[in-house]
């Protein structure tokens, strides 16, 4: 699914339609065009299958990672809490 | 454990766009405090993205509606629990994936916030758990 850019008059509608449904434009979007068009982040997906560069094994990313002392979970937990 | 998951045919795996950043951001760290060099975090980082575009993991755009339901979550727990932004929002993306037709099993490192994720009604699994 491209991104669509909405002008903010139009944007303001989709608001007014969602609010006088009582749902939310999210709401609205999924049932206009489906959850998983909707949730997937398809733009990204397009960035990453559109990345031409050789792609590393697994074992090579892993090997990288055997590098870093400790849990990289642990460093991903930490870091929010600086958040 | 989460080669397991990953491996089990038919299921899908989700993370948030968030997710992406977050280990972009964790990595950059690691060059930053010279702990990887900046061609291992184009390679890990490479890799994530070939991942993605083999949809081995589907990336999951965060949502107005995942906002609300952080703010909602946050208001409701965080007086009493170590919930934080970051958790709230990875949280609100989860809960919003659960169906009871299709249930998510949440997955995360992080104890606390797999305590709290199963509090809300999700199936949970900590790879990192003895």
């Amino acid at each position: 699914m491209p991104t669509l850019t909405i002008p903010d008059a139009a944007y303001r509608e989709l608001a007014d339609l969602a609010r006088s449904q009582d749902t939310t434009i999210d709401a609205l979007a999924v049932r206009l065009l489906g959850a998983d068009s909707v949730a997937i982040d398809s733009d990204y997906h397009a960035e990453c299958e559109a990345d031409a560069t050789p792609v590393p094994t697994l074992a090579e990313a892993r090997a990288v990672a055997a590098k870093v002392p400790g849990s990289f979970a642990a460093d991903l937990i930490a870091e929010r809490e600086e958040r | 454990m989460v080669d397991g998951l990953l491996a089990t045919v038919g299921s899908r795996h989700f993370i948030s766009r968030l997710a992406a950043v977050e280990l972009h951001s964790a990595l950059a760290k690691k060059v930053r405090t010279c702990q990887l060099t900046r061609a291992d975090f184009e390679l890990v980082t490479r890799r994530f993205r070939a991942d993605v575009a083999a949809k081995r993991f589907e990336v999951i755009r965060v949502l107005v509606s995942h906002f609300r339901t952080a703010e909602e979550l946050v208001r409701r727990l965080s007086l009493t629990n170590n919930l934080r932004t970051l958790d709230a929002l990875q949280l609100a993306v989860a809960l919003g994936l659960n169906d009871p037709a299709r249930p998510v099993t949440f997955v995360s490192a992080d104890r606390a916030l797999c305590a709290i994720a199963a509090s809300e009604g999700l199936t949970v699994v900590n790879p990192e758990a003895p």
